[in-house]
């Protein structure tokens, strides 16, 4: 099944079948891409489930997975955004500033 | 778009944004600079998005044409590497700053944007997701109904079209308010630069009357609302929200205000920032600090747009007219120096009312001595006053007219236009033209051509009920003859009429016994709600049509009946008896009317009589609960000053239950009118046990959220007025009345 945000889509059945799989991701099978990839995509769903809070912890536990400073990367872009369209601009530019060597 | 960026970029991005909706618009515009100029290569895409952000930023702050020139100088250059569907949203952005500076062909080019968009396969917004979203709301569903415009909103900024963003930013607001969340409706309704959804947000936290929640959400606006887009569409929220503001925010907000105060004049095609804000401290003046109200008529009477005329200075005026109560009378000597040329010098036909206003209110409470000095500078000795709107002032600054000679001939002079609101000519007939008419419907009937003249002598009217008293018996007598014929007129518009009845009210304490039976002979009808409009013309119902896209509004005949009862009852007042049970009559029917308006004037008129049948009485208390609140603001009115004396226990009782009611209304107004009620009704209650309730019920109302409505219960009973302050109205001149 799909787990994109599209209308036709449902992120809350996606949501639980993640929770379902979580079990193996993180107890029956030890593999840190996996991990992460299973990170990323929980992600993405608790984004277009418009959890707010639930998605920045997860974004978080997600860059520390992360393997690469590539996707370290692009998560924290994608948390910035985030902040920024929740209205929650300290954050917002905390978290771009971060890594994005911006100064006020 | 976004998606494709480089990271350090796509979070530059949305850095820059944050900072330069706190407020740190150069220093955003300076990074982004660094970024795009720097000696570090980026991709084209990269540079586009960072241009783009620039050019926005700089649009927000209302610099539209350095924002357009950007798109030229750093955008066009690389456009060509960039793919089609990136071109279209660098053209759709480019075409919102066009729009704004009415650029020639913006909108031509709006439309063939639009089309190559739909060519394209591009969608500005996912439709068939909005839909399902508005339907589950509709539904109560807002839990699927959220995260389908959050994705909405997501899609949008990732797309980087201005259009898509502000559009979805609008329904975020919108579901935002559906969940009771006024502060993030705020910030999404500010990036969605929508008004609608400011004022929707401003109505909400009136409504709730939580003033935790009126914090938050003006917290959440002064954090983010500092770009001059933002900022203007903020003021709305202030407008509709003033009086809920927190007082420890108060001076926040201030300071948010005046800052933009000083911008430069605001033109039709900039965000008109200072004129937003000097519109918006007008709605705040009563809730300023004396040294706030002295820092605003400092930076009024300094700013380039009070010395020439502009589209702000009415604002500005206005706003100095209400600063004139909370500042000192020794200190008004200045203000009376600045404000001088508006009426003189500098004068313009658009504020000269507000100036005169605003002269009369500093000749009140200023000095002896300065009103001597602004009479003399308005009314040059030996000079006849001419001017209808400073004639309406003579009282205010102690002058009288020449003559009780010249003021009758006036009089007669005024006889003789109001008999040419209606004119019945022949069909190859011109009309005589009429001074001070806004314009004139014309018709033909049976044969004849009918001219009607709108809203002609209102001015003159106004200045000959405020010199009643000078003018002679028999030119008052021709005055009421004509003022009586047009109001019987079946031809004259409802809005003369109206008009004319209220002069009518004004002088009749002048009227002989035969004056005030004509009167009564020919406004009964009008009182009983035997209204009938004219053949010419649009009726007030089909001007209410909404199916009708030509709307003219040419009075509302609704608003008789209360006008007509109350002239009358203000004849029955300055002569007791004249009418007697006949009055009442008409006034228990009007106080029981399903007219609202009726109802309204009814109640009005009974707080002028000097004697209230039972009925009346009975109905007055049953009005404290009417379902509109304007009427039951009135009957609070009018029973705090004159039932009381009158009422019995029981009728206490009643009366105090309609203030509980008032109470928990959402009506700011009748809330204000009740604790303004219970604030005169303490010191006449008929004994200890009903003035502890009205005690009680006052202490009840002082913690409400609204400031008006606190003051209104901290006045003490028989000093108190609209405002809370016992201080007299300022003088208000009849400028026109709304057709």
């Amino acid at each position: 099944m799909s787990l994109g945000g599209n209308s036709n889509r449902r992120p809350s059945q996606a949501l639980q079948l993640l929770t379902q799989l979580a079990q193996i991701v993180n107890e029956d099978v030890h593999d840190a891409d996996l991990e992460f990839e299973y990170s990323r995509v929980l992600v993405t769903c608790l984004i277009d489930s418009c959890v707010y809070d639930e998605a920045q912890t997860m974004v978080k536990k997600a860059i520390v997975l992360a393997p690469r400073d590539e996707d370290r990367a692009t998560l924290e872009a994608q948390l910035a955004e985030l902040h920024f369209l929740q209205g929650e601009l300290d954050s917002a530019i905390h978290t771009a500033s971060e890594r994005g060597k911006i100064d006020d | 778009m976004i998606e494709q960026l480089q990271c350090p970029s796509r979070k530059l991005l949305i850095a820059c944004r944050a900072k330069a909706m706190q407020g740190h618009v150069e220093t955003a515009l300076a990074e982004l600079g660094r970024k795009l100029f720097g000696e570090e290569r980026i991709p084209v895409i990269d540079q586009i998005a960072l241009g783009m952000a620039r050019a926005e930023l700089l649009y927000l702050d209302g610099r539209a044409e350095e924002s357009f020139a950007l798109f030229e100088k750093s955008i066009d250059p690389v456009l060509g590497a960039a793919s089609g569907e990136i071109a279209l949203t660098v053209a759709d952005n480019r075409n919102v700053i066009a729009m704004s500076l009415v650029a020639p062909k913006s909108a031509s080019d709006f439309y063939d944007i639009y089309d190559h968009l739909r060519l394209a396969g591009i969608q500005r917004r996912d439709l068939q997701a909005i839909i399902e979203a508005d339907e589950a709301a509709r539904k109560g569903r807002h839990y699927e109904s959220l995260p389908a415009v959050w994705r909405e909103l997501i899609r949008a900024y990732h797309s980087g079209n201005w259009r898509a963003l502000h559009w979805a930013s609008e329904r975020m607001s919108l579901q935002c308010l559906h969940l009771g969340l006024p502060d993030e409706a705020v910030y999404h309704g500010i990036v969605a630069q929508n008004r609608d959804m400011l004022e929707a947000a401003g109505d909400f936290i009136v409504a709730r009357r939580d003033p935790t929640l009126a914090s938050k959400t003006i917290d959440k606006l002064l954090a983010v609302a500092h770009l001059q887009c933002h900022f203007c569409v903020a003021c709305y929220l202030i407008r509709k929200a003033y009086d809920v503001i927190p007082d420890s925010q108060v001076s926040a907000v201030f300071e948010w205000l005046i800052t933009r105060c000083k911008l430069p004049i605001s033109t039709l095609r900039n965000p008109q920032t200072s004129m937003r804000a000097w519109e918006t401290l007008l709605a705040l003046v009563r809730r300023l600090k004396p040294d706030e109200a002295r820092r605003a008529v400092s930076v009024a009477v300094s700013h380039e747009g009070w010395k020439k005329p502009s589209l702000q200075r009415a604002n500005m005026i206005d706003c100095v007219n209400g600063c004139v109560a909370l500042i000192n009378a020794d200190e008004l000597d200045d203000v009376a120096e600045a404000s001088l040329p508006l009426a003189t010098d500098a004068k313009a036909d658009h504020d000269y009312g507000h100036a005169l206003n605003l002269l009369g209110h500093i000749a009140q409470r200023g000095t002896p001595d300065i009103k001597a000095r602004l009479a003399n500078a308005l009314y040059p000795p030996g000079k006849p006053t001419r001017d209808l709107l400073l004639a309406q002032l003579f009282s205010v600054f102690g002058k009288k007219p020449a003559s009780k000679d010249e003021i009758s001939r006036a009089a007669e002079k005024v006889a003789h236009d109001i008999r040419l609101q209606v004119q019945r000519l022949k069909p190859e007939e011109e009309p005589q033209t009429v001074s001070d008419s806004y314009g004139n419907m014309a018709s033909t009937k049976d044969g004849q051509k009918i001219v009607v003249q709108m809203l002609s002598g209102t001015r003159q009217l106004q200045v000959a009920a405020n010199e009643r008293d000078l003018i002679k018996a028999r030119s008052f007598s021709c005055l009421i003859d004509a003022v009586l014929e047009m109001v019987e007129e079946p031809e004259n518009a409802i809005a003369n009429k109206s008009t004319l009845i209220d002069f009518l009210a004004k002088v009749s304490d002048r009227f002989t016994k035969t004056q005030a039976s004509r009167v009564f002979r020919v406004l009964r009808p009008l009182a009983e709600g035997h209204v009938a409009e004219p053949s010419a013309g649009m009726t007030a119902a089909q001007a209410r049509d909404p199916l009708n896209p030509f709307k003219m509004n040419m009075g509302d005949p609704d608003q008789i009946p209360g006008l007509a009862i109350y002239a009358l009852a203000l004849t029955e007042k300055a002569r007791p008896g004249v009418y007697g049970r006949e009055m009442d009559k008409l006034l228990v029917a009007g106080l029981s009317s399903a007219n609202g308006p009726t109802r309204l004037g009814a109640i009005i008129a009974a707080g002028h009589l000097p004697k209230l049948s039972a009925q009346a009485s009975a109905a007055m208390l049953m009005a404290t609960r009417d379902h509109d609140p304007k009427v039951a603001a009135s009957a609070f009115r009018v029973i705090a000053t004159t039932w009381a004396a009158r009422a019995e226990q029981t009728d206490w009782q009643l009366l105090a239950h309609s203030l509980r009611m008032a109470m928990q209304s959402a009506s700011v107004e009748l809330r204000r009118a009740a604790a303004l009620a219970v604030g005169d009704l303490v010191s006449s209650a008929p004994h200890e046990e009903v003035r502890q309730e009205m005690g009680s019920l006052a202490g009840l109302f002082a913690q409400d959220a609204c400031h008006s409505v606190r003051m209104a219960a901290a006045a003490t009973g028989g000093q108190s007025t609209e405002s809370g302050s016992g201080e007299r109205n300022p003088p208000t001149l009849v400028l026109a009345r709304g057709v």
